[in-house]
Order: structure tokens, then sequence, then C-alpha cells
């Protein structure tokens, strides 16, 4: 008798197993599939740039090669601009974003745990969350002057409205059982907000400090638009002037990269301090 | 034995949201004496979990009374104990030190309070999981760990709100005996809400069967079951198999009533 081509593959597989598919519904895939793939897609960017400066498709002005970035690193790195535009811009961030993170806290946590600051904040964060940050520099320069305060002012901006809504986010997602029962163990409202409230929300709002940093270095060039002399947002400003394209591509390399640093940052100290966050599989 | 628990033609109303009202609960009366297994059986949507909320102080009666102690409830307290359905240990606490938050409020000093705990934990089998994490506990480890919680609070009434009703079947099996054999030794006050009948007869001392909306008492059956019971044999016992022909044939019109009337008004 012979034997049908699908009996065929049948036995030729393996008892069990289907071969394993790229692209499955939410399905684990191998490491190494997952990081060449990332890492490959970079990779792939910067030869596409190579090639593109390279067999000069594109004028430098436009697109300058490479090299030519590294070479104007090298530069900064040497004539001590770099370090200095990094210290002022990572001092301006991180003063902008914990003014805000100062405020956006206590606030955020009333709202999310008593309607009434809901009820009163929240009317107002909307109404300005939706105002372009970049909208405010001549007020803020008017308000403020030129000098870092004014800098501040701007990221807090950017920052401060949309953190505290996440914030409230994060307190109002704390299981409501958990509340209950912390009442019947005898706790007073202000101990379950302080004892159990908190706690719980801490890793979801860690996680929106995280986001909201990340923001602020988005929003380094609005806040160095006019009026700085320093920092890594100004520099660019400055290289568009003279058409440097180099220097803003290598300003915008390390925006992206402090950021991204930061970013990690938080999420290694997050893994460190919630070991026991309960992860869904 | 005085009596821990009366609730006094007590009455709930839910407004819903297009200017409805639900009657949960209508003229409901109940009485849990000190060292009684009290439980509450009726079909889904009856307000007995809502009842279970007013004893808590987690909420509030729109009439009647209801008193712990003698006092009427006014607000949530460490005398009311409660495990609730859905997981409540403290995700950044370990099984141990979950339990010791149960003992907060007390003056206790610290050995006494180990001491304490190490018993609980012994008592709910979880001796070896103190130094654990909630996450890395199955469902039934974490409601035993809630109860050893609840009991180191002493609380004056137990209140719990169908406690199985998250677990398997093979599980909720070993959770009624350890609950069994746990409350035969503690002999704590307990107010069970439930939809499970045999685990209504094989704990409790009485039952109230509830209506279906409004939740109103139809009737009240005393288990008459002699303590210690074992509970593998329970089935076996034909004083059981009576009880639960009886309650499973008022529970099923009840449920049925609830069924063809439910459609109309939103469960909660």
């Amino acid at each position: 008798m012979r034997k049908s081509k699908t009996h065929v593959a049948i036995e030729n597989r393996q008892p069990g197993r289907r071969p394993p598919r790229l692209l499955e519904l939410h399905r684990d895939i191998s490491p190494v599939v997952y990081w060449s793939a990332g890492i490959g897609l970079i990779a792939l960017v910067l030869v596409g740039w190579v090639v593109l400066s390279g067999l000069g498709l594109v004028k430098p002005i436009f697109l300058p090669s490479p090299s030519a970035v590294w070479t104007e690193f090298n530069r900064q790195v040497s004539e001590g601009i770099l370090l200095a535009d990094m210290t002022a811009s990572l001092y301006r961030i991180m003063a902008g974003w914990m003014l805000s993170t100062l405020i956006a806290l206590p606030i955020g946590i009333l709202m999310g745990s008593f309607r009434f600051f809901e009820g009163l904040f929240e009317p107002s964060v909307d109404l300005v969350r939706y105002m372009p940050a970049v909208a405010f520099v001549p007020l803020s320069i008017l308000w403020l002057g030129v000098g870092d305060s004014q800098k501040f002012l701007i990221l807090f901006i950017g920052t401060f409205f949309q953190e505290v809504l996440m914030i409230m986010d994060n307190v109002k997602n704390v299981p409501k059982e958990l509340v209950q029962t912390s009442y019947t163990l005898g706790l007073g409202k202000w101990e379950v907000l302080r004892d159990v409230v908190l706690p719980t929300a801490l890793p979801g709002i860690w996680d929106t400090f995280r986001i909201t940093l990340g923001w602020c270095w988005t929003y380094l060039v609005v806040a160095e638009l006019v009026a700085a002399n320093v920092g890594l947002g100004y520099r660019i400003m400055r290289a568009q002037r003279f058409l440097q394209t180099e220097s803003i591509i290598l300003g915008i390399l390390i925006i992206g990269l402090l950021g991204l640093i930061t970013d990690l940052l938080f999420k290694a100290a997050a893994r460190r301090m919630f070991t026991w966050v309960e992860r869904q599989a | 034995m005085s009596i821990k628990v009366e609730a006094r033609n007590v009455g709930r109303v839910f407004k819903m949201r297009h200017g409805q009202e639900v009657i949960a609960l209508q003229d409901f009366n109940l009485t849990v004496r000190e060292n009684e297994f009290v439980s509450i059986i009726g079909p889904s949507g009856c307000g007995k979990s809502s009842f279970l909320q007013m004893v808590a102080g987690l909420d509030f009666p729109d009439s009647g009374e209801i008193l712990v102690d003698g006092a009427l409830v006014n607000s949530p307290g460490a005398d009311r104990g409660m495990v609730f359905q859905g997981y409540t240990l403290f995700p950044w606490l370990t099984v141990e030190d979950n339990v010791r938050f149960g003992l907060k409020k007390s003056s206790l000093p610290a050995e006494e309070k180990a001491e304490i705990v190490r018993g609980y934990l012994e008592l709910v089998g979880l001796t070896a999981f103190a130094r654990v994490y909630p996450r890395q506990l199955s469902g039934g480890m974490r409601q035993r760990a809630a109860i050893a919680r609840a009991l180191a609070a002493k609380p004056k009434v137990l209140l719990m709100d169908e406690p199985f009703g998250a677990l398997d079947a093979q599980t909720r099996l070993m959770m009624q005996a350890l609950l069994l054999e746990v409350w035969e030794r503690e002999r704590t006050t307990v107010l069970f809400v439930t939809h499970d009948v045999e685990e209504a007869i094989v704990l409790s001392d009485r039952v109230y069967l509830m209506s279906a909306r409004p939740g109103k008492v139809r009737e009240v059956m005393e288990i008459d079951i002699p303590r210690p019971r074992k509970f593998f044999e329970a089935e076996y016992n034909p004083k059981f198999q009576s009880l639960r022909k009886q309650l499973l044939e008022l529970i099923r019109e009840e449920v049925e009533s609830a069924f063809v009337a439910g459609f109309a008004t939103p469960n909660f």
C-alpha cells in the first residue's frame, strides 16, 4: 500500500512537537532572537547612514557622515564642551524633575485617595496638561528671567501635569479589598494610607518617576531654547544657527543615550527594591 | 451564651445609575452567639456579602440596626476581622509579616507577638513558608495565611466572605477540612457567607438561608451534628444527608426565582 503524503509528514514529525514559529501571539521566543532583532535594527540604521553619506547620496549639510559626528564628539570632549553641557543639562533636568515630583507626589496621592481632592484638582490639571510647554517660554522668561529657574519652570510645566495624574492612577490601582482588610485589622484611614496604600502603590509610582524623567529629557531642548549659554539643548540650538549638522546629530544622540541610561538605572533599582512584585506570567 | 452579632430588621437599598433602586436586604434578622459558627447561604446577588460588609462597618444599613457585643456598628474595627474571597495579603510583606500585621494594634511585647505569629502559622500549616512573599504562594496558601492573619488579631467575630470561592474544587475541600479543624480548636465566633451547601452544613452550628432579592431570611436551620466533626466522613452521616437534601431543595427554589428575576436588575 502506498503511503499518502500526509502520512509521511506525520511519521517524520517528532512526537508531540510542532516546529516553533517566529510570530505567535504572546508566545515567548528565544532571547538570542529577541536581542539580535533589536540590535540588528540599530546596526541596519547605522549601515544605512554610512552608505547614504559615504556614497555621497545626501549632502553633508543634510546628513553628515558618522565620522564627521565622531570628529565633532572628539572636539567637544577635548575642549571640555561636552562635559560642561552634560553637567548643566543634567542639573537642570534633575532640579526640574525633582520640583515636579515633590509637588506631584503629595497631590497625586491625595487625588488618588480622596474623591474631594480629585474633584478639586482634576479639572485644572486637565486644562493645563494639553497646553504646550514650549508656548510658556516667553512667559517664563518674563516671570523668572533668563537664569536656571526659568529652565526648571519649563521642565516643570512639561512634566508636572501628567505626572500628578499618573500618580493618582497608581494610588487608585491599589485593590479596594486591601484597604478594607486593613480597616478590619483596626487601622485608621491615615494609617491605611501610610502603611498599606503607599507601599502597594510604590512600584507603580516608581515607574511613573522613570517615565516622567524620560519626558524631562525630551523637554530639554525646549527648556534651553533661549537664554542659555551652556547645555546639550543649547548646543543644538546654536548649531542650528551655524548649520553645524554634525553637532546637532551628536547632541540628539547624547540626549537619547543619557535618557536611556537614566531609564535603565531606574529599572535596575526597581528590580532590587520591589522583589515582591507579582508579575503576570 | 452571650450574643455577639445581632441584626434587627436590616434593610439596604442600592441606587443604580439610572435612578433604579435595588433592594438588597429587607427586614433581615440574624443572631450569632459567642463561639458559634453561623453561615449565611443564598443565591448570588441576595445581599449576603452586603450584610457582611455592614457587620464589618464598611457599609451601613438604610434601616434597622446591627449590634456587635451590644454596641451599634458605626465604623470598622479590629474586633471584626474579615477574610475576603479575593487575595488580600499585603504583597510587599512576607507571610510571617502579614500575620504580624494583624497584631499591629496590640501592645504585646515583640517576643510574645512572634510566638503568636508562629503559633498561627503552624495552625494553618505554613511554618515552612514564613519567609516567603505572597506572589510565591498558591491560592489556597494565600487564603490560609489570610485566615492566620485574621485569627492572630483575636477578633470577637471573624467574618468570612466566600473565602474559598476562588479556589479549585480539590483545594476548596482541603481548606474546608482545615477550617473545620482550626475552628474546633479556636472556637472563634464566625459569621460565614457562602453559596456552597455542603460547606455551610459541615462547618456551621446554624445556617441562614436567604431568599433571592430582596434578601430576607427564608429558613434558619440548626445543624445538630455533634462536634468534633470528621470532615471527610460527614457526607456518610444520615443527618448531614437529610439536611443537605432539605437545604438543596430550598436553595434551588430561590436560585430559580433569582434566575428568572435576575435579568431585570444588574448584579453587584
